[in-house]
C-alpha cells in the first residue's frame, strides 16, 4: 500500500446546482463558449473552475483572481494611483472574459478573448501534446492565466488613457455598421478615417471581437511610435518603426495648423469644457479658438473684445485662454495654464519633430532649471 | 499681439512650414531671444510653463507607450514579440521603475509547473486532496464509506464519477458476511485483489480496499 494521507474536510464544495458541463475540459468549454455562445459553458468556467494561482498559490475562480491582481502594487502603478482607474480596469476586464452581448449591445465580446485563449492553446498542443486529460488540463489553465494577466494590464492603460484623455472615441462606419476605436486625441475626427482605412484592412464590423481586432491595431502602432520616437535608436529600427507606423510623427497631424487642430479637439470634446464653455456648443467652441490663434498672430489681441463677443465673462475667458497665468509666490514653474493653452501643450506634445527641435535647443533644459531654480526659491523637491 | 502669449503664434506659425525643423529652431532661438528683453519677462515664464506642461505630458506618453511595449513583449511566443524584447531592453536599461515593472510582470506572467492535484468529494463534499509530488505515483484516501463519489483535478475537472457500495468498502459485505477471522486464515483477505476502476484518458486507476468500517482509495496516477 502506498502512504496514507489523512481525510481532508478544509475547502470543501458543496454543489447543488447541476452542472452539465462539470466533466468537460477546459479547452472544449472554451470551444463551446465560443462556436455555440453558450452561457452554461461560460457559468461553470466561471463559478467552478479554480483554474488560476495567485500569489500564494491557491487555486481561484477567475473573479477571485482579478480580485487580488487589482491589489497588487503594480497595478496601482499602472493605474496612476487612482482607484477610480483600477475600479474601471478591474471591471474592463471581467467584462471581457463575461459579456456575450446580446444583439445591439456595445461592450467587449469574451467570445473574442476565450477564441484567441482557445487557437493559442490548440497551436501549443500541436506542438508539444500533452500526455493525458490532467496535463492538458494543467497547462491550458497555465495559459488561460496568462491571457487574463495580459489583458487586466491591457485593461490598466487603456483605462489610465482614457482617464488622461489621451484617446478620443472614433466611431468608425464600414459596410453599413459601426465600430468604436479608441485614437490619440490628437488625431482629429476627419484624419481618423483616413488613417484606419490605410493601416486597418478587412474590416467586418459584424465579425465577433472585430473591435478588439481593431483597436489591438491601434495600440501596437500607437507604441511603436512612442517607444520607438522618443529615443535613440539606430537608424534601421527608427526605418522598420516607420514602416508600421502611419499615425504620422507631426507633418500629417499639423498641415492644417495649430489652430485647426487644437479647435478641433476642442469643439470635439465639448463635455470635457467647463459649463460656460460648453454652452457656447461645438461649432462656436470651434470659432472661439480659431478667433483668439488669429487675434494672437495679428497686432491687437483683445481679451475683453473676444469675450464679449462669444458672450463669456471675463473670468470664464481668462480660465480659458487668458494670458496673465496666475503664479502661486511668484515663482515660475507653478503657474495655473488655461485650459486652451494647455489643451494646446498637449497637441504639441505629440508632436515628434517638436520634441526633438526643442531638445536640440536646449529648451528642455532651460526648462527645467527653471523649474528647478522656483522649487529652490520655494524650498520644495519635485 | 499679446506680449504674454507671444510665444504662441510663433509656434504655431512654425509648425506650418513645411521645412519644420529648420523653422522651428529658428523660432526657439527667437522665443529665447525676446525673453530676454524686459517687456517679455512674464511672457517668457508663460513659455516655460507651457513646455514644462508639454514635457509632463511627452513623459505620459512615454510611459504609456513603454508599458505597451511590455505588454507587447510579453504576448508569448512570436517574432513581433522578440523583436518587442529586444526594443524593450535598451529603453528599460536606462528606467529601473519600469525595469521592476517589467520583472513584477513578467513574474505574474509565468506559468509555473504545478504538481497534479486530485480531490475526491463525496456527495459533492471534498474529503480528501492527494498531490503527486512524482508520477507515476500512488496516493490513497482511507476512510471511504458507500455513497456517490467524484475525482476531480484542482482546477475544478471532474475526471471520474460513480457509486461505492458497501460490497466494495466493507469487510463483511465483500466477502459475503463470512467470519473475518476465517477469511483471513483462509488467505483471502490478503490474495484476493482489489476492485479497480480505469480512467485511461486521464492516466488514472483507482483501486478500492475494504475495512473494517470504511475502505480505502488508491489512486494512481501515470504518465
Amino acid at each position: 500500500m502506498p502512504p496514507h494521507i489523512g481525510n481532508s474536510t478544509g475547502g470543501c464544495r458543496v454543489s447543488s446546482v447541476p452542472r452539465p458541463y462539470a466533466a468537460t475540459p477546459l479547452t472544449q468549454l472554451v470551444a463551446d463558449i465560443v462556436q455555440r455562445s453558450d452561457r452554461q459553458a461560460l457559468q461553470e468556467l466561471h463559478d467552478h473552475r479554480p483554474l488560476f494561482r495567485g500569489v500564494a498559490g491557491v487555486p481561484m475562480l477567475m473573479g477571485d483572481f482579478l480580485l487580488e491582481l487589482r491589489e497588487r502594487d503594480i497595478t496601482f502603478r499602472w493605474c496612476g494611483r487612482d482607484p477610480v482607474t483600477v475600479d474601471h480596469a478591474y471591471d474592463l476586464t471581467l467584462a471581457k472574459f463575461l459579456n456575450l452581448p446580446a444583439d445591439g449591445i456595445d461592450g467587449p465580446d469574451c467570445r473574442h478573448y476565450y477564441g484567441a485563449f482557445y487557437e493559442h492553446a490548440v497551436a501549443r498542443f500541436r506542438q508539444f501534446a500533452p500526455p493525458d486529460l490532467i496535463t492538458a488540463e494543467t497547462r491550458a489553465a497555465g495559459l488561460l492565466q496568462q491571457l487574463v494577466t495580459r489583458h487586466f494590464y491591457l485593461s490598466c492603460l487603456e483605462s489610465r488613457r482614457r482617464a488622461l484623455k489621451l484617446v478620443r472615441r472614433y466611431r468608425w462606419r464600414v459596410n453599413g455598421a459601426a465600430l468604436v476605436v479608441w485614437l490619440p486625441v490628437e488625431m482629429t475626427g476627419k484624419r481618423c478615417r483616413n488613417w484606419l482605412e490605410a493601416n486597418v484592412t478587412d474590416v467586418d464590423p459584424t465579425r465577433p471581437g472585430e473591435q478588439d481586432r481593431v483597436q489591438s491595431i491601434v495600440d501596437r502602432l500607437l507604441a511603436r511610435r512612442r517607444v520607438l520616437s522618443l529615443d535613440r535608436l539606430s537608424q534601421s529600427e527608427l526605418r522598420s518603426a516607420a514602416q508600421g507606423d502611419r499615425l504620422g510623427s507631426g507633418d500629417d497631424i499639423f498641415a492644417r495648423g495649430l489652430a485647426a487642430v487644437v479647435a478641433d479637439e476642442k469643439a470635439e470634446n465639448l463635455a470635457d469644457q467647463r459649463p460656460s464653455i460648453r454652452a457656447l456648443g461645438g461649432p462656436a467652441v470651434k470659432r472661439l479658438v480659431e478667433t483668439v490663434f488669429e487675434s494672437l498672430a495679428g497686432d491687437g489681441y483683445r481679451a475683453d473684445r473676444i469675450a464679449g463677443t462669444f458672450g463669456l465673462s471675463k473670468p470664464s475667458f481668462s480660465r480659458f485662454a487668458g494670458c496673465r497665468w496666475t503664479r502661486h509666490s511668484g515663482a515660475s514653474g507653478k503657474e495655473d495654464i488655461p485650459d486652451l493653452w494647455k489643451n494646446t501643450a498637449h497637441v504639441v506634445a505629440s508632436h515628434e519633430d517638436f520634441a526633438a527641435v526643442a531638445q536640440r535647443a536646449g529648451v528642455w533644459d532651460q526648462v527645467r532649471r527653471a523649474l528647478g531654480a522656483a522649487d529652490r526659491q520655494e524650498g520644495g523637491i519635485r | 499681439m499679446s506680449l504674454e502669449l507671444f510665444f504662441i503664434p510663433i509656434l504655431a506659425e512654425a509648425l506650418k512650414g513645411p521645412d519644420m525643423q529648420q523653422v522651428l529652431e529658428t523660432a526657439f532661438a527667437t522665443i529665447d531671444q525676446l525673453g530676454h528683453e524686459d517687456q517679455y519677462q512674464e511672457g517668457y515664464r508663460n513659455f516655460q510653463a507651457f513646455m514644462a506642461e508639454v514635457d509632463a505630458r511627452r513623459n505620459i506618453l512615454r510611459e504609456q507607450g513603454l508599458r505597451m511595449a511590455i505588454l507587447m513583449s510579453t504576448g508569448g511566443a512570436s517574432a513581433e514579440t522578440e523583436e518587442w524584447k529586444t526594443i524593450m531592453d535598451s529603453h528599460l536599461r536606462r528606467s529601473p521603475r519600469l525595469e521592476a515593472e517589467y520583472d513584477a510582470l513578467r513574474e505574474a506572467m509565468r506559468i509555473c509547473v504545478r504538481a497534479p492535484v486530485l480531490q475526491l468529494l463525496r456527495e459533492g463534499r471534498q474529503i480528501g486532496e492527494v498531490t503527486f509530488e512524482t508520477v507515476p505515483g500512488r496516493r490513497a484516501i482511507d476512510g471511504i464509506r458507500p455513497g456517490r463519489y467524484s475525482l476531480r483535478t484542482d482546477t475544478g475537472l471532474i475526471i471520474w464519477e460513480g457509486e461505492l457500495t458497501s460490497k466494495d468498502l466493507i469487510w463483511t459485505d465483500a466477502f459475503g458476511g463470512r467470519d473475518l477471522a476465517l477469511a483471513a486464515e483462509a488467505g483471502e483477505i490478503q490474495h484476493r485483489p482489489p476492485s479497480a476502476i480505469h480512467v485511461p484518458e486521464a492516466g488514472v486507476i483507482l483501486r478500492i480496499f475494504p475495512g473494517l468500517e470504511g475502505g480505502s482509495l488508491e489512486i494512481e496516477l501515470n504518465r
